[in-house]
């Protein structure tokens, strides 16, 4: 791969960091340009330059939060996370409906344990609340720790 | 030798701002300039220069603008201002009360100004 093919996907990966603006990269990618013109003038190859200059660059989410905790009117960006913002409602929805039919499923095996054999005393059946309420808490818990995980 | 996170932090703004204060410059070249002076022991991630610059602009310590030097890209700038050299100078006095403080506290590193790596 070419430097300027490696430095191009380098821009593309950087840019998609929250609370970096098209301007923050556009200094990053000049200072990693100038720390490759260096090292190649060091003797280093275009690979081994490309290497050694995005390692000094630094993790990028200590950078992304720095800049986050410098410009906090970007701030908001931080709560869409690094992910792709369109993928986050569709899964809620689909692991709502999960819980949904398990909790279905589960209350139904309550009432047929709860009928056969026949005059067995109703335990699941008064108990069904036991079968059903740890998977609303389990749904809630995930969903509540998702959250703080965002405003973190 | 490993300096210390906080210790580098803390010492970050009074380094740039004096560095600066030489005369206008761009991130990479700042950072160069850093690792010069300390002859390599002060590392920073370089990509941690640039909040900290951004920073530096917010509270009004510098000033910044971009321009293409002759064959080259696009470049963002970076110049001290008044209120810049007024903080620096009040960095600096501090830096001394603490340097004087621990010369004296440890009286077995001799000056340690001027002690390296080994101790």
């Amino acid at each position: 791969m070419s430097l300027e093919s490696q430095v191009s996907e380098w821009r593309r990966f950087v840019i998609s960091a929250p609370a970096l603006n098209g301007h923050d990269v556009d200094e990053l990618e000049d200072h990693l340009r100038h720390q490759i013109a260096d090292l190649n003038a060091a003797g280093l190859s275009d690979d081994e330059a490309f290497m050694v200059a995005v390692k000094r660059m630094g993790d990028l989410d200590a950078v992304s939060r720095e800049f986050a905790r410098e410009h906090s009117d970007r701030l908001w960006k931080q709560l869409l996370g690094p992910g792709d913002k369109a993928s986050a409602a569709p899964s809620g929805w689909v692991e709502a409906l999960v819980v949904a039919c398990v909790a279905a499923v589960a209350m139904e095996l309550a009432r047929i344990v709860a009928d056969f054999p026949d005059k067995s005393p109703p335990w699941f059946t008064r108990n069904a609340s036991l079968f059903v309420l740890p998977l609303l808490a389990g749904y809630f818990a995930g969903y509540f720790a998702r959250r703080r995980r965002l405003w973190n | 030798m490993r300096v210390d996170k906080d210790l580098m932090a803390a010492s970050a703004t009074p380094l740039v701002l004096a560095i600066l204060a030489e005369g206008e410059s761009y991130g990479y070249a700042i950072l160069k300039q850093v690792r010069g002076l300390s002859k390599g022991e002060l590392e920073w991630s370089d990509g941690m220069l640039y909040p900290l610059l951004h920073r530096l602009g917010r509270l009004g310590y510098v000033t910044t603008d971009w321009r293409t030097p002759a064959g080259g890209r696009r470049r963002r700038y970076y110049a001290i201002t008044d209120a810049g050299r007024t903080a620096l100078a009040d960095h600096q006095r501090q830096w001394a009360v603490v340097t004087r403080t621990l010369t004296s506290a440890l009286p077995m590193f001799g000056d340690f100004t001027t002690a390296s790596g080994g101790a």
